[in-house]
């Protein structure tokens, strides 16, 4: 579904993206994980065109896209949540999300009837009328995911979804991506900190660290990775054991 | 019955004060408070609904204007069609304009429209030949109308435009093209995710705002008689529909309309009573008063009074 | 003949340009430091050098010996709107609409100021006939050089010296310099950024007098000649970039070179659309500036 080829990107004398290879499979959970500051979110940018790769080449579902601009790619099928949120503000949350029911992939004579199911399906039914200014941050995290729902993606990209969350609030996110993953069949790439709940939820996990991947694999191979427990916990790895530990890692 | 039905029958209403035996300074005052209602519905588009303030608003009136005065000076057609050809120019303008500008932030946008009645100006003051410079072009004026009857016939031209001004607004906020614009000016980069072709749309914006700014501009020329620098390209010029737009209440397109009235009584009453220095003064002070106290406009206060009044919006 | 007409242009050029890059420093300083735009600043320099001229016709007192007055009242006044205007819009709005608010807010100052010039002072164009040497213009092979120029020009380099020696030399520079890098930060070290803010806004107020001043020594104006003047500023500050002083200077001469040339080769009208397609072109191309950090 989404494949990556020895994706490069710099930021003046600093490599962002070290020759990233990656192949994300159609109907899986993803999670990218790796300490901060190393690429996840540049990443993300890159796929979905705020940022243009210097070097390699990015294909979704056979297609090339990497000089398409963002607008481009998400009419091509790839929708996105970002790190800080950023919801239209002086609209409610129907509002938001009937935006991208209206210039999403399939044209609607009811965006707003359009943009209810999207709300209702990630529980935000008695906040739709609620301008998005005045919604806590879990709801305007709802939001956004709906808003991304909404232009019909084939891939979803949610970055931090989990950030800010209580542990009570970060079941009930987890219980939405399945079920986008199970009821409507989209691929979900999730970056996120949240250990524990990327090896409970994800199939396949890829660990970025300083740019380069150091690894990629289902969750248990990740998690005794002798690489990715340095670059987690350095030397104290010999202290704690292994990434399956359930304390999530803040870095 | 919403909003826009009472205005439109207002509208309506009015359009019969044209043949009644109304006076002439009346007609005159409704007249020019109509053609400022509708230049500030044109702005709105570009500086309510997506937030860019455009401070040069004016250099697309004066260039309708004067395609419509150079047409009639030198080849003699009549200026109640070349409006619609200056209008036309004013779009190209727009296009030429907008495209490399609209990119660029909201700040720059606007240090950079406020260049552009300057660069008209010189433009026009360095091609004698054809624009007459600084003095200006005369006698602008359409034989078809009968003297007599200039303040009724200009009268219902201004009213008919500002009707079409504020159905386009209307029908543009209420639009797929209105939600677009208005997610650009709430967030750019989320906007893109859903789609939306931020440039594009912000273009072609500002290609709308100014054919309609144009036909103003146009029809303007006739009703002064005369063009000039000065009298088109001037800061005021520019600056008055930012002013009453902001007034009323920037993004709705019922704020242009009431900020405009409120700015031409404020303006018509002072300089019937005292000097006319304190043109600038007022404006000086409405501008900063509004920006500090009531950023939202006159339709902003009015909303949120309403809403306290009322209890908050969608409470279960 | 055309080479000399060029030389003294460029020559002209200088000298104009170092006015305007006067009345650039103080817009690149407030945006610097606190993201505002002011677009009253040339309506306060006019101010002041209406002021000065009053000065002059009333009490026979000399317009640059009546910065020594008028540089602290401006930097009073400029507290002052900082205190009534400035910092209540901050408090109000977001991040992004401060710049866009504080424009509206100043322009609507400008409007303001330009009243009260014309209210007290009239509306007709203004200008002396002070000569600080012997001769109006030094003459260096067929080139003239009005001293009067080099005065102004002086001025300005001695401004220049000035707000360096500030921002380098003292505590308090290095304060204004971390608040214009980093907010939180630097008041996180504690340096009391709003207090920084409201000496930055008089000392933009006092340099636009002093550009103001300096101005009024070679060229006439009016009250409604204000904006014109702001504008440039900004193409100044535009083309040298924040954050650089020697980029400001260095703006303005390039702004009064191209402006001066620009005219002897073009039609004279062409004088001010010169400036401004230069600005346009820098800001689509490089809005950090030819000198400017991002």
């Amino acid at each position: 579904m989404l494949e990556g080829k020895g994706i490069v990107k710099r930021f003046g004398g600093l490599v962002a993206l070290d020759a990233v290879d990656f192949t994300v499979q159609k109907g899986t959970i993803t999670g990218l994980i790796g300490p901060n500051g190393s690429g996840k979110t540049t990443l993300f940018n890159v796929i979905t065109g705020f940022y243009r790769l210097d070097e390699g080449h990015l294909f979704f579902m056979e297609k090339s896209i990497e000089r398409k601009s963002p607008h481009e790619i998400a009419k091509m099928g790839i929708g996105r949540t970002f790190q800080i949120v950023k919801p239209f503000l002086s609209m409610t949350a129907e509002e938001n999300v009937a935006v991208a029911s209206l210039f999403g992939r399939e044209k609607h004579g009811e965006a707003y009837r359009d943009a209810r199911k999207w709300i209702d399906f990630c529980g935000l039914e008695h906040k739709r009328n609620i301008l998005a200014s005045e919604l806590t941050l879990v709801e305007v995290k709802r939001v956004e995911m709906a808003r991304a729902l909404a232009i019909k993606p084939e891939l979803l990209l949610l970055d931090e979804p989990l950030a800010g969350l209580n542990p009570v609030e970060v079941n009930e996110a987890l219980a939405i991506i399945q079920k986008i993953r199970s009821d409507l069949g989209i691929t979900i790439v999730i970056i996120e900190h949240v250990i524990s709940a990327i090896m409970r939820t994800c199939d396949e996990v890829i660990v970025l660290h300083h740019g380069a991947k150091i690894a990629q694999g289902s969750p248990q191979e990740v998690a005794n990775s002798p690489a990715v427990m340095e670059a987690y916990l350095g030397r104290a790895f010999a202290r704690s054991g292994s990434m399956n530990a359930s304390a999530h890692v803040s870095s | 019955m919403k909003l826009i039905h009472v205005f439109v029958v207002f509208s309506a209403l009015l359009a019969s004060l044209a043949v009644l035996q109304t006076p002439t300074f009346v007609l005159v005052f409704l007249a020019v408070t109509f053609m400022y209602v509708g230049f500030s519905e044109s702005w709105n588009l570009v500086g309510g609904y997506i937030g860019y303030l455009s401070l040069g608003h004016g250099a697309l009136f004066g260039v309708s204007a004067y395609t419509v005065a150079i047409l009639w000076n030198f080849y003699k057609i009549s200026p109640l069609i070349t409006p619609f050809i200056g209008a036309f120019f004013a779009m190209l303008v727009a296009i030429c304009i907008g495209y490399p500008t609209l990119r660029l932030r909201g700040y720059y946008f606007a240090l950079a429209t406020l260049s552009l009645p300057l660069i008209a100006s010189g433009l026009v003051n360095s091609f004698p030949d054809v624009t007459l410079a600084g003095r200006g072009i005369p006698n602008v004026s359409p034989p078809e109308i009968a003297f007599l009857l200039r303040p009724n016939a200009y009268y219902a031209m201004f009213l008919g435009y500002m009707i079409l001004c504020v159905l386009i607004a209307y029908k543009v906020e209420n639009s797929k093209f209105g939600h677009g614009l208005m997610a650009i000016r709430e967030d750019e980069d989320a906007a893109a995710v859903c789609g939306i072709n931020a440039t594009k749309m912000k273009v072609e914006a500002f290609m709308l705002s100014g054919f309609l700014t144009g036909i103003a501009g146009g029809l303007f020329a006739s009703y002064l008689t005369y063009v000039s620098p000065s009298s088109v390209f001037g800061i005021l010029l520019s600056v008055t529909p930012v002013l009453m737009t902001i007034l009323g209440g920037r993004g709705r397109w019922i704020g242009p309309v009431i900020g405009a009235i409120t700015l031409d009584l404020l303006r018509n009453y002072i300089s019937y009573s005292v000097l006319s220095v304190l043109n600038s003064l007022v404006l000086g002070v409405v501008l900063i008063v509004i920006v500090l106290l009531a950023p939202k406009g006159i339709y902003g206060v009015i909303t949120q009074g309403v809403m306290r009044y009322v209890g908050r919006k969608g409470h279960s | 003949m055309i080479a000399e007409e060029i030389v003294q242009s460029i020559v002209n050029g200088i000298l104009l340009g170092g006015i305007y890059g006067l009345f650039g420093l103080g817009v690149s300083l407030i945006w610097g430091v606190m993201r505002a735009s002011n677009f009253a600043h040339a309506a306060v320099g006019f101010l002041a050098a209406y002021f000065s001229f009053s000065a002059l016709t009333k009490l026979s007192i000399d317009p640059l010996l009546s910065l020594i007055f008028l540089l602290p009242a401006f930097f009073i006044l400029g507290m002052a709107i900082y205190r009534l205007m400035i910092y209540p819009a901050y408090l109000r709005t977001a991040q992004m609409d401060f710049e866009l608010s504080t424009m509206l807010l100043t322009f609507g100052l400008s409007l303001v100021l330009e009243s009260v010039m014309s209210y007290f002072w009239g509306t007709m164009q203004v200008s002396y006939s002070i000569q600080y040497f012997t001769t109006r213009a030094f003459q260096v092979g067929p080139i003239y050089v009005a001293t009067n120029g080099l005065v102004a020009l002086g001025v300005a380099a001695g401004a220049v010296a000035a707000i360096a020696l500030l921002l380098d030399r003292t505590y308090l520079g290095l304060a204004i310099k971390a608040t214009s890098q980093n907010r939180e930060v630097a008041s996180m070290m504690g340096v009391r950024v709003y207090g920084i803010w409201m000496f930055s806004f008089g000392m933009t107020f006092a340099l636009g007098a002093l550009a103001g001043v300096a101005m009024s020594l070679l060229y006439a104006y009016y009250p409604q000649g204000n904006l014109i003047w702001t504008i440039k500023a900004f193409i100044v500050v535009v083309l040298g970039g924040i954050g650089s002083i020697a980029g400001t200077l260095a703006g303005g001469i390039l702004l009064g070179i191209s402006e001066n040339v620009g005219s002897t080769v073009l039609p004279f009208a062409f004088r001010d659309v010169v400036a401004l397609a230069i600005f346009l072109t820098v800001i689509l191309v490089r809005p950090q500036g030819l000198f400017g950090k991002k």
